[in-house]
Formats: structure tokens, sequence, C-alpha cells
């Protein structure tokens, strides 16, 4: 095997895993999602709606960050957003879409979303924004 | 980055591995590489490679069409049992393929092939 890439079934040297709730009914996105945060240490759960992300974050202790997709059938990431923010103000709410046309991103964060990045992200920027609210913790 | 402020674990609270060998059942040919382009809502698709070799261990590349968002790749050892290859993360996640016919399914959490309209482009072919 290559070298230069970590073994992710070894165990870890360190505990300190973070929880990161992924909402995206995308399955690709959200395996290639899942595959860069667990280079990074981070525990996904993974919700295929808006609704399923409600219900993960009221069942689920500790979570970290959320990864909202916007578009999602059933409940869509804007109200999945309000409601998680009537829950919890300070969690992290990263939008995630495809969409690119103007106004998305005031959309999303009216909706209560701290920040906003656009499909398909770079693995290097996924990184940083996640990390960068990560380090405020 | 994310490792600042934790634990490092003394080695006698390393989980023990899994000892697979036990657990797999040999099936001809099951190793080589296997491709695919996942569909995505975001870009054309997600080129996929999951290469299994016969000593439990695999390789994972992904990286989207578009060329211009960077690939990314995982290591790792895996489980066979019932043709369901089984991958246990150390982050406490699992992930699931089904073996079959020089082909590979993701399956969900639940182990249950991915549903929706396009569910049947999730299957790596063998190459």
């Amino acid at each position: 095997m290559a070298d230069d890439i970590n073994d992710l079934t070894k165990p870890m040297q360190t505990e300190c895993i973070y929880k990161l709730l992924l909402a995206e009914d995308d399955f690709a996105n959200a395996e290639y999602v899942k595959l860069v945060m667990r280079h990074q240490n981070i525990n996904v759960i993974h919700a295929k709606n808006g609704s399923e992300a409600l219900d993960m974050f009221k069942n689920t202790p500790l979570v970290d960050i959320i990864l909202m997709d916007i578009k999602m059938p059933i409940m869509d990431g804007y109200e999945a957003t309000r409601e998680i923010r009537k829950l919890n103000l300070k969690i992290p709410v990263i939008a995630l879409t495809a969409f690119a046309l103007d106004g998305d991103r005031e959309k999303a964060l009216n909706a209560g979303c701290t920040d906003y990045l656009t499909k398909p992200v770079s693995k290097d920027i996924l990184i940083s924004v996640v990390g960068s609210y990560l380090a405020k913790i | 980055m994310f490792a600042q402020g934790c634990r490092w674990l003394q080695e006698s609270e390393f989980k023990a591995p899994v000892q697979m060998e036990r657990e797999i059942k040999i099936i001809e040919d099951f190793d080589g590489d296997y491709y695919g382009i996942l569909p995505s809502s975001a870009v054309a698709g997600i080129r996929t490679t999951l290469i299994l070799r016969r000593d439990s261990t695999y390789t994972l590349n992904m990286d989207y069409t578009d060329n211009k968002s960077k690939g990314v790749s995982e290591k790792g050892r895996f489980t066979l049992s019932d043709n369901i290859i089984t991958i246990s993360y150390n982050t406490g996640n699992k992930r699931y393929f089904l073996l079959e016919d020089g082909k590979v399914h993701s399956l969900d959490k639940n182990k249950n092939r991915v549903e929706g309209i396009y569910s049947v482009y999730y299957t790596l072919i063998k190459q």
C-alpha cells in the first residue's frame, strides 16, 4: 500500500474525535465528505434529509459542527437549520449546496447558517473551513 | 489542526486489532481494482476506485470529475463475510460493499443497496 496514506482502520493515537452531523441526500457527495473528514479524525453521522438531521441533532449528544446540504427531500436545509437554531444558537452550521445563484448565500445565512460552501467543494477548503470552526470550540 | 488539546492514548488503551482471518469467506478472484463514476448532484460524478487485496487490505480513491477539486484516498483493512465487505473505521463508523460477480455495490449503513434514482450507478466494475 502507498505509505503516504494513513490507515484509517488502525486504532488512533488520540481519543480526540470531533462529531460532525452531515445532512446530505446525495450518496456520492456524502461518501466524499466522510472520506475527507475521516482523515481529520472526525466522526461523521449522516442524515439523508433535513428532518432526519433534526432528529439526529436532538438525539445525538455532543455534535460539534453541522454540514447542511440545502436541496433535500422532506425538509430542506433552510428549514432544518431554522429548527436547529431554535434548539442551539452556537453550533456552527455550514451550508453545502450545489446552487451558486445570487442570494443563496444570504438566504442560508438568514436561515441561521454560519457559513456557506458551494459544491463541489475542494478538499482543502472543506478541511480549512471545518477546521477553523472546530478550533474555536 | 484538530488534535490540539487531545489526550494521547496509552498503548494499553488501544483496541485490539480485529481478528479477520476467521471471518473471511474466501471468494475466488475477489481481489483487484474496481472502478466507477458515482453520480453526484455537484458535478458529473465522482471517480471512485476500490482496490481489494487478498491480504484483506484495501485502498479507496475518490475524486470529482471536474478535475478542480483534489482527490482523496484512504487505505486500511476490511473483513469479508457472506460477500459483504466491511470497513471498520477508527472513528467508529463502518462502510459496507456487496461483492458480486466482478462488481462491488455500495451499501448503506444498514447493509441495504443504496436507494434513489441513481442507485444503479453505485456499482464499481472490476477492471
